[in-house]
């Protein structure tokens, strides 16, 4: 059969619209120069886990969290573009580094109308930076419920 | 073994957008690359490694990168580093 291997599930880290990463406007992401992955333009400002895994690192200014799933993904999930300016201003971080997550589980609550009036974007990319892992992925775009619906089934190498 | 030593100019430090750049450019080279800073030391081919390292404008990185191709790799990222690193793009 084509599904020698089980399909895998990432879920969408925000209530909104999930797009592909080409619509995401910053080259490092929309290049895919990073990796692969799906964004999201959140209607509310709580982001969630898209995976089980583990919080690897969370930058100072509170606007990026990157995962390592349970399955050897790494993950980063970049809440806003730029936003590392905001020095954390609007970012309330629901984590620390070392802790294990669960698909859904609440990673940060993001202020998204001060984002928004600091004049910076609040698209989330969410982008595996070890695509070579992954043989096969089927993104599910469109309008998501953050830590509910699937936004990517994939399967490793 | 070939080892230099870079100190970030970017004022925010070594947030995504370097350490992707740095981890993808990296990814090109067979050699092992490491990036040390201080007592921490991370995997130069990684993106989530580097941004664990939490250095900031000022910390001196030590590049060691051992492998066939360590003389290529060493004097390219060193100079990836010089030029692209400076902090006029951000993330």
């Amino acid at each position: 059969m084509l599904f020698q291997k089980k399909a895998k599930i990432m879920l969408a880290v925000a209530d909104g619209n999930a797009v592909p990463l080409s619509e995401v406007p910053d080259e490092a992401f929309s290049s895919e120069i990073l990796g692969k992955g799906f964004a999201v333009k959140p209607t509310s400002g709580t982001v969630y886990s898209p995976v089980d895994g583990t919080v690897e690192s969370i930058t100072e200014s509170r606007h990026a969290y990157t995962l390592l799933s349970d399955d050897g993904l790494d993950i980063l999930v970049h809440i806003g573009i730029d936003t590392v300016e905001l020095k954390g201003e609007g970012f309330l971080s629901m984590v620390k580094e070392g802790d294990k997550i669960r698909a859904g589980d609440v990673l940060a609550r993001a202020d998204l109308d001060l984002i928004n009036q600091k004049g910076f974007e609040t698209v989330i990319p969410v982008v595996i930076t070890n695509p070579e892992r992954l043989s096969k992925t089927d993104f599910s775009l469109g309008k998501v419920l953050g830590g509910k619906s699937e936004a990517l089934r994939y399967q490793l190498g | 073994m070939k080892e230099f030593t870079y100190k970030i100019e970017d004022p925010n430090g070594m947030h995504a957008r370097p350490a992707g750049m740095l981890a993808t450019f990296a990814k090109q080279f067979h050699a092992d690359i490491r990036v040390n800073a201080g007592e921490k030391s991370a995997d130069g081919k990684r993106l989530l490694s580097l941004m664990s390292l939490g250095a900031v404008h000022g910390t001196e990185l030590t590049f060691c990168i051992s492998g066939d191709d360590e003389d290529t790799a060493a004097a390219a990222l060193e100079a990836f580093c010089k030029e692209k690193m400076k902090g006029n793009t951000k993330m």
